[in-house]
């Protein structure tokens, strides 16, 4: 399985991700990355705690991450959730986060499926 | 209304009241001068009557003791002689001194001789014409005895006044022994005292001031008077001349009462005294006069200041009136605005929420449809793609309402800064012809003439209206139509030069009344065809706004159904820079930024590797910081000029990106205010571009990071010399 196809099952674009990161393996060594990135992991926290300074925080990065590693569905995902946040409110965030997660979730099937082989 | 008319009134008494304490002020004033004045007037004018009198009195008096004396000396010589040629002893003695007598023109001779021991001569022979005797002389005969005792050589003579009659009498001594001889001339006074030196007829006819009076007395009857019949009576009969009299002080004007107030004044003269006095009413007729006319002016003068007043009161109640009207029309003016600006409000309202609702279906709908073909990655990916083109028009919907109520209320932030002109049209051009191809719209653009490419002025300005007359031009366009957009120069001089930015689309017009209007907030063209126009109105508002501003120009030639033209006419300074930056290929990325020192400040760990890498890429040298303070502390420690970029992070814990360029570019140092600082961030609203550029930052790039475009950044800040507004 090579890294375009992992975006290709996501539906993301990897022809701009690639042309932005240069090669291939760039590409794949910052999806992998992304794994261990502890953003997605500190907002689930906060949206259970209903800290929504730090849900704000870790969701605006996790938009800022996925945006700069062409995830453009989690990008989108975690932007909405961004702006639901941005008042530090959690009218609606519930949903939205559930969102971010089967995105994020998707990401990491594939990515941990391609960096496993 | 009674309460205002109720004070008016009052406000008018007291008016009236003050009024009137003010001309009895004025009365009272003019009266005390005028009274000192007047009695002035009349003291000098009795003191200079007085005078005159004194100096009449004396004159007749002269005149009276001059024919006095003249008339003794007669007798005295007539008796002197006598008394040498009478033969004392003759029997016949009596005719001769009738004889004598007669001869001489003397009434009277009476002879006396004196007894042993007695002073006083006994008559032995005399004359008289009249009934003068013995008994008549008797004490004169005495008083001459006891004055000469004897002595032969002594002589008295006198005119004494007895009876209505004169008596000029001169006693001579016998010289043969003691004995006098006596002779007089007798006359009646009134035939003594002519009008050449009678004191009575000193004020004949004399007149002073009106009603003036004056009377000469001897102390008990008057003597003279400008008054008729009033000779010869008592001075005690008059009351005035009593009250003077009693007054004791002299040449000073008193006060005194009879019938009537009169004020006067006594003087003396040898042995007269001059009494004038006149009536108050004479006195003081001048000051009557005067208080009267004062009153008068001053009644005059209160009417003419009643009357400006009126007439002032009455112009600034018309002013008032008009002003009134005027507020009046301008509150309507206003009410209108403010209810044609609620139903376009309410307009807008309606229109938005079907502009904001259809996408978000539309995004809803893709969102299912994603959901549906949950195993198709390719329709999933293009629902995707989709949503994120229609959350962009949503976005841009939201950006000018925020921008629109950002000019609304304040004045629009304007940052002068350089520019490539050029490059802003390209920029601009880019994204706009994708919006156009999108619609099946025909884009064109060209820039000609372009002498001057580097400009000063408000970038972010310009870059909006380029972008918001575009962006209707395509969205107003209809199927298969062009637009055509031209960026010329149309001249310079004196460091200013001058552009035409032209946009002509065969889009649906406008027609004369929406031209009227179509500046306003909300305001959009109505399409014939039915179908519902994107959009919520503001667009023209923003460009109208910041043209006013910068104080350009711009122009519409529309047609309904047709097209239309906007042009605008601006004006920029031309930057001191006259050749463009080097051009660094962006073929050889490696070299792009080759020497470059950069730091980058992002707390992420996997966002700052990406950043680096791209960086790195290109030649620089990456220096991290993990949030605002380090990048600070970093910045502060490091040389001047040594650090060529800064990335920054909007949002990082503890100091954010903000605060920390804020901190950057106050420092003292010299290249505080001109390194570049770029700020990296998810947010690429309208506000955060704001604040960012606020706090001191060059530039905004939104994540994901395009490595193109932030190598051209880099470069192309480093080499204008960076720096910041403020």
């Amino acid at each position: 399985m090579t890294i375009k196809e992992v975006y290709d099952a996501l539906g993301e674009n990897y022809a701009d991700c690639v042309e932005r990161l240069l090669t291939e393996e760039n590409v794949a060594r910052f999806a992998v990355k992304f794994l261990s990135d502890k953003n997605f992991s500190t907002l689930a926290v906060a949206m259970k705690t209903r800290d929504a300074e730090k849900a704000f925080i870790a969701a605006h990065t996790l938009k800022g991450l996925a945006q700069n590693l062409g995830f453009s569905a989690l990008g989108k995902s975690a932007s909405d959730l961004t702006e639901v946040l941005r008042g530090r409110t959690f009218d609606g965030a519930d949903e939205l986060f559930k969102q971010v997660e089967r995105n994020y979730n998707s990401i990491s099937f594939e990515v941990k499926k391609f960096a496993g082989q | 209304m009674n309460k205002k008319n109720n004070k008016e009134k009052e406000i008018g008494i007291i008016q009236l009241a003050v009024f009137i304490l003010i001309s009895i002020i004025i009365e009272v004033f003019v009266a005390l001068l005028t009274t000192a004045s007047d009695k002035n007037t009349a003291e000098k004018q009795m003191n200079a009557v007085s005078q005159y009198v004194k100096e009449q009195c004396i004159r007749c008096d002269e005149l009276v003791n001059e024919d006095t004396s003249r008339s003794l000396y007669e007798v005295s010589d007539k008796a002197f002689s006598i008394r040498s040629m009478l033969d004392y002893t003759s029997e016949t003695l009596e005719e001769e001194i009738k004889s004598f007598a007669e001869s001489n023109r003397l009434n009277g001779i009476f002879v006396t001789v004196n007894v042993e021991g007695s002073t006083v001569g006994q008559v032995i022979s005399y004359y008289s014409d009249g009934n003068e005797d013995e008994q008549t002389w008797y004490p004169y005969f005495e008083e001459f005895g006891a004055l000469t005792d004897g002595i032969l050589y002594k002589s008295y003579s006198e005119r004494i006044n007895k009876n209505g009659y004169y008596y000029d009498y001169a006693m001579v001594s016998r010289g043969d022994q003691k004995g006098e001889v006596l002779c007089y001339r007798k006359q009646r006074i009134e035939d003594v005292e002519d009008e050449r030196i009678s004191i009575s007829n000193i004020l004949k006819s004399f007149v002073f001031g009106p009603d003036g009076i004056v009377y000469v007395t001897d102390g008990y009857t008057v003597m003279a008077s400008n008054v008729e019949g009033k000779v010869g009576m008592l001075a005690s009969e008059t009351e005035v001349v009593r009250e003077l009299r009693q007054s004791d002080t002299e040449n000073s004007l008193i006060r005194v009462k009879d019938k009537d107030i009169y004020h006067g004044m006594r003087s003396k003269c040898r042995n007269w005294y001059i009494y004038t006095y006149m009536p108050d009413g004479s006195i003081f007729n001048r000051r009557s006069i005067i208080l009267l006319y004062t009153f008068l002016i001053y009644l005059i003068t209160l009417m003419v200041i009643v009357a400006i007043r009126h007439t002032v009161f009455k112009k600034k109640q018309a002013e008032q009136e008009k002003k009134d009207e005027a507020y009046r029309a301008e509150k309507e003016k206003l009410a209108q605005k403010a209810i044609r600006a609620n139903e376009a409000k309410a307009d807008f309202l309606r229109r938005m929420s079907h502009d904001i609702r259809t996408p978000i279906n539309g995004i809803r709908g893709l969102v299912e449809i994603g959901e549906y073909y949950y195993d198709d990655p390719e329709r999933q990916k293009d629902c995707r793609e989709k949503i994120w083109n229609v959350s962009e028009y949503l976005l841009d919907i939201v950006n000018d309402m925020l921008d629109m109520n950002k000019l609304s209320t304040e004045d629009p932030e304007w940052k002068d800064e350089q520019f490539s002109i050029t490059e802003l049209f390209e920029e601009v051009v880019a994204f706009t012809c994708v919006q156009a191809k999108e619609l099946g719209i025909t884009f064109t653009s060209e820039t000609k003439n372009i002498e001057h490419d580097y400009l000063i002025g408000g970038k972010v300005q310009l870059k909006r209206i380029f972008t918001n007359l575009i962006s209707n031009a395509i969205k107003y366009n209809k199927p298969s139509g062009s637009v055509d957009v031209c960026c010329r120069e149309t001249g310079s001089e004196d460091g200013i030069a001058h552009f035409e930015f032209k946009c002509a689309d065969t889009g649906i017009g406008m027609d004369e009344e929406f031209i009227k209007k179509m500046y306003e907030p909300f305001e959009r063209e109505n399409q014939t065809d039915g179908k519902t126009l994107e959009g919520v109105g503001l667009g023209l508002s923003i460009v109208k706004k910041f043209i006013d501003k910068a104080g350009w120009n711009i122009s519409v030639d529309s047609k309904k159904g047709e097209g239309t033209t906007f042009t605008v006419n601006i004006t920029l300074k031309v930057a001191e820079q006259k050749t463009k930056p080097i051009e660094v290929s962006l073929i050889n990325d490696k070299e792009k930024l080759l020497g470059y020192n950069i730091l980058v400040a992002e707390d992420n760990e996997l966002n700052y590797e990406i950043v680096e890498f791209m960086l790195k890429v290109a030649g620089a040298n990456v220096i991290r910081a993990v949030d605002g303070k380090q990048a600070i502390d970093i910045f502060k420690n490091s040389k001047e000029f040594e650090i060529d970029a800064i990335l920054m992070d909007v949002m990082m814990p503890e100091v954010d990106g903000l605060t920390a360029t804020k901190e950057i570019r106050n420092m003292d140092r010299a290249d505080a205010k001109t390194v570049p600082i770029i700020a990296m961030t998810a947010s690429a609203f309208a506000d955060d571009v704001e604040n960012a550029r606020i706090a001191g930052m060059n530039a905004h790039i939104a994540k994901p990071i395009d490595r193109e475009k932030l190598i051209k950044n880099i470069t192309r800040l480093k080499n204008s010399g960076g720096g910041c507004s403020k």
